[in-house]
């Protein structure tokens, strides 16, 4: 069989599939709700129902006056556990499966392609599983209306009516939630034939049986796969870089979850926030406790709250933290760069120093430069940063010499004298917290500095050495170059091979090893934070910071590979 | 109180009057029973001390001199480097004071007696004086003992989370090398989500997830085994992946494949050819992994995740960071403590480098 057919019939019904989820695919029936009705609200005035907003709390409806003029809103609570382990659950799921069965399907469209035949049918029976699953979830939402039970509406009660909710574009935890206009849609869904039609043409091309080395028959397209576009892109497609790089992020997606599983199972065991919040509060009752449970979402099962927030955190939403009630994203975003200030400040002046130390040493191997290099290194291997952290605080902080700060990094105090207007007043503070924040990164930054000096001279004096060794050094010699030539023209630059390639690796490792230091100053940074926020309990907070190393980790490695392959063309993938 | 001389069973009476067994005594011989039954028992020992033929009668019938045997040479090699055997010396030494630290400390490590003892040059923060040569804490312990004392986690933690490492990392590394395919691919799947950890952001979490967390078969474990728990579970990944490359690299030599047509199974041929030929870079990341366990474990308890009742070096440095300006020696001798126990692997790890495989050397 042709593989066009096959290639056609996987668009047209990734296309279907597409379409097909962004038509409501189940509704939420309610228990008795007028959706032309009218609703009063506390002082007795009647308003007509405009319209409903579903939070993930709460279920607001929004009405009219009769002049038309002022809009007022009646909050009615539901039980929420039903919402996130039921709506949500079944969303998150369908949105993955498919997800997944796209690329498994490009995945095995570019194997086939490629000649890896045995490879291409296994991702394509991969994806069709996926979408079977896929089948089976929509079937269950299809049949499972999410009753949401009403405590307190104010409504009248006339009939049985749906507002239709769509699982791929609905978000409960937006800051401005989608109005639903109400219409009533019945049992039919439309979106869900055209789903089950999508899937079932991407099954049978999956299955068709195609000779994928054959050419097309069609003489049209083989004319216009002659054309340069086409020729280009089945350059790339077919190249071994591509594949590779389409396997990395494949296996990404899957590392990253199962990371982020581990790390929210071993959270949620760690205690009981509520008690540790309710600590504070005098004469808490049983009553507070379980409503800030309620509140932060603590009373649902694990699995449940692991897939909303893993669906949040799709969506850029990290939550609120337990401690200030401040958006994770935000906290996060000020504190890495407070990190990363202090980490590559160090890094710049580790390979200030590093570089030419380790070209020296292995210039001059087995002499005392190479002995100090290397006890250097030994050195800065050996002691325990928080310990170098300490000596430097007896040295030059209060303890001893007095020159610089240990600690309380970034309070400074407003000015009192205010001496200026407008931009003076700006340039003042602006000034005066700079240099307070340079002055209190010194010390960290030696102590940084010294550990990573210690790691990079020894790969600029092992692999300089190694390249020494090589056969065109020898003959660059025989042909009469200078010293200085070699060592930084020919050498040197085969030596930034690895140390370009470890700076992915470096930034991961970095953000990493924090903690200690961050800890010891008192730097209000990512890793200083993340130990307070194992002691408050702050599982937001503690998610937060996980989930963003492992990512800054994964795609470090991923540069640090697709840069290690492109950079040195011995390497056969 | 009369402290003046205590005789040597007197000062363990103490001790167990005190609940707090030697354990590292229990883990040592514990380590002594495992390697009695992994090396056939009298045999290796044999091997290792019993005079050996220096003439032997090859198979023609001829006599000839006994070639040196690998271990021999190696020895050779370490033999003649002095910081090799300085610092195989200083972690012998180490060791045994890990081992018998009991008999050599004055004080009980977690006892308050020098409190008590203030007209004598005890009390709380007193400067190191004769009776007490590294002063005492805030609670009035004597910091020599606790120095002492210290070095037993110090150590299990190191040697024995580098061999769960090397346990876990060496097996899956040779399976992953050995029998390629899905088998390799879902190791290194495995491995690569482990090389992707935050290491030190994870083990917190892991430490005070087993620590404090509401599972309360976990909150039973000592502080010393959740750390070794931790740091091999956690830091097996890179191992895993030179012993694969090395593996794969053993895996097409001649003398495998000379061994696989004679008939030998896979078993044998993993573990009597390839592993053995692998075992010089296993060896000297496995003495590099104890430097890294012991630094893993100060920071760790520096974070102050340790419990209060475990004696730990790194812990020792956070009790002590109030009293800096007062009592700075309290935070500074278990501070250096740790650097030159770090040390002292570390170039036994190089040492070893060089004694095991002169071509790795550079």
């Amino acid at each position: 069989m042709d593989k066009n057919i096959s290639i056609a019939l996987k668009i047209v019904g990734f296309v279907l599939i597409i379409i097909g989820t962004f038509i409501p695919l189940y509704e939420v029936a309610f228990d008795a709700v007028s959706l032309s009705g009218e609703f009063s609200d506390s002082e007795g005035l009647i308003f007509q129902l405009f319209g409903a907003r579903l939070d993930v709390q709460q279920l607001t409806f929004i009405g009219i006056d009769t002049e038309g003029n002022t809009i007022n809103e009646v909050q009615a609570l539901f039980r929420p556990t039903q919402m996130a382990s039921a709506v949500v659950l079944l969303s998150a799921a369908l949105w993955f499966l498919i997800v997944f069965a796209v690329l498994f399907a490009i995945l095995g469209q570019v194997f086939q392609s490629g000649g890896f035949r045995e490879r291409g049918i296994f991702s394509d029976i991969t994806a069709a599983i996926l979408l079977l699953g896929a089948l089976i979830v929509s079937i269950v939402a299809m049949n499972n209306g999410f009753n949401i039970i009403s405590e307190d509406y104010r409504m009248r009660v006339d009939g049985n009516q749906a507002f239709s909710l769509n699982p791929i574009t609905f978000n409960p935890n937006e800051e401005n939630p989608a109005y639903f206009n109400l219409t009533f849609i019945g049992k039919f869904a439309p979106g869900f034939y055209v789903y089950i039609i999508g899937i079932l043409m991407v099954v049978t091309s999956l299955f068709l049986p195609i000779d994928w080395e054959k050419p097309t028959s069609s003489t049209k397209l083989r004319g216009l796969g002659e054309t340069k576009v086409f020729q280009k892109i089945k350059n790339i497609l077919t190249m071994r870089l591509s594949v590779y790089i389409t396997r990395r992020l494949l296996t990404l997606i899957p590392l990253f979850i199962a990371i982020c599983v581990m790390t929210y199972v071993m959270v949620n065991g760690m205690g009981d926030p509520v008690a540790l919040i309710l600590l504070g509060k005098p004469r808490a009752t049983e009553q507070d406790k379980i409503n800030i449970t309620r509140s932060l979402g603590l009373d649902q099962p694990v699995y449940a709250r692991f897939v909303l927030w893993f669906y949040k955190l799709l969506h850029f939403d990290m939550g609120n933290s337990y401690r200030s009630e401040r958006p994770i994203n935000e906290m996060i975003g000020e504190l890495i760069w407070e990190t990363l200030k202090l980490q590559l400040a160090s890094f710049f002046f580790a390979l200030l120093i590093a570089i030419p130390l380790g070209v020296w040493a292995a210039k001059n191997q087995n002499t005392w430069i190479d002995s100090f290099s290397s006890t250097i290194a030994l050195l800065g291997l050996s002691m325990p940063i928080f310990v170098f952290g300490l000596i430097l605080i007896f040295i030059f902080s209060g303890l001893g010499l007095g020159w610089l700060p240990a600690a309380k990094a970034h309070r400074v105090p407003t000015p009192v004298v205010i001496t200026g207007e407008g931009f003076n007043i700006w340039w003042v503070t602006f000034w005066e917290r700079s240099l307070d924040s340079i002055l209190h990164m010194v010390l960290p930054t030696i102590a940084l500095t010294f550990t990573f000096l210690a790691l990079y001279t020894r790969l600029v004096r092992s692999t300089m050495l190694e390249v020494l060794r090589q056969d065109y050094i020898l003959s660059a010699r025989a042909n009469g170059l200078s010293e200085r030539t070699i060592t930084w023209k020919h050498a040197f630059r085969n030596v930034l091979i690895p140390i370009v390639t470890y700076v992915g690796l470096f930034l991961a490792f970095a953000l990493a090893g924090a903690p200690i230091t961050e800890t010891l100053f008192t730097w209000p940074g990512l890793g200083y934070r993340y130990v307070l926020a194992i002691g408050y309990l702050d599982f937001p907070m503690i998610l937060g910071v996980t989930a963003v190393l492992t990512i800054l980790i994964l795609i470090g490695n991923l540069i640090t590979d697709i840069v290690y392959v492109a950079v040195d063309p011995r390497i056969e993938l | 109180m009369e402290t003046t001389r205590v005789t040597f069973t007197a000062k363990l009476d103490k001790y167990m009057f005190e609940h707090r067994l030697p354990k590292s005594m229990i883990w040592a011989g514990f380590l002594v029973i495992c390697a009695y039954y992994i090396n056939d028992g009298f045999t290796a020992i044999k091997r290792l001390f019993g005079a050996k033929e220096t003439i032997i009668i090859t198979k023609d019938g001829t006599l000839r001199e006994r070639s040196p045997s690998q271990w021999s040479l190696v020895w050779k090699r370490y033999s003649k480097n002095k910081v090799a055997i300085l610092s195989g010396s200083l972690v012998l030494i180490t060791i045994l004071i890990a081992i018998f630290y009991p008999i050599l400390m004055p004080f009980g490590p977690v006892g308050t007696e020098p409190l008590f003892d203030a007209w004598n040059g005890g009390g709380s923060t007193t400067r190191p004086n004769i009776k007490y040569p590294a002063g005492t804490d805030i609670l009035g312990r004597d910091e020599f003992s606790r120095l002492l004392a210290g070095s037993e986690v110090s150590l299990t933690v190191g040697i024995f989370s580098s061999i769960l490492s090397l346990l876990i990392g060496v097996t899956l590394g040779a399976l992953a090398g050995y029998y390629r395919g899905w088998t390799e691919e879902v190791i290194m799947r495995i491995t690569d989500m482990f090389l992707a950890l935050p290491f030190l952001v994870i083990a917190i979490l892991a430490v005070s997830f087993i620590q404090r967390g509401t599972l309360e078969f976990l909150r039973q474990i000592p502080q010393s085994v959740v750390i070794i728990i931790v740091l091999g579970v956690f830091g097996w990944a890179g191992l895993c992946r030179l012993v694969a490359a090395n593996t794969k690299q053993i895996y097409n030599l001649d003398y495998v494949n000379a061994a696989r047509v004679l008939g030998a199974s896979n078993k044998r041929i993993i573990m009597s050819h390839i592993l053995p030929n692998i075992m010089a870079p296993i060896i000297v990341l496995g003495t590099l992994a104890i430097a890294g366990g012991i630094l893993s474990e100060a920071g760790l308890t520096f974070l102050g995740l340790g419990s209060p009742t475990t004696v730990s070096w790194g812990q020792m440095v956070n009790e002590a960071q109030t009293e800096l300006k007062l009592n700075p020696e309290l935070a500074l001798l278990p501070g250096f403590a740790i650097f030159f126990v770090v040390l002292a692997f570390n170039l036994l790890g190089d040492a070893l480098r060089d004694a095991l495989d002169p071509r790795l050397r550079e």
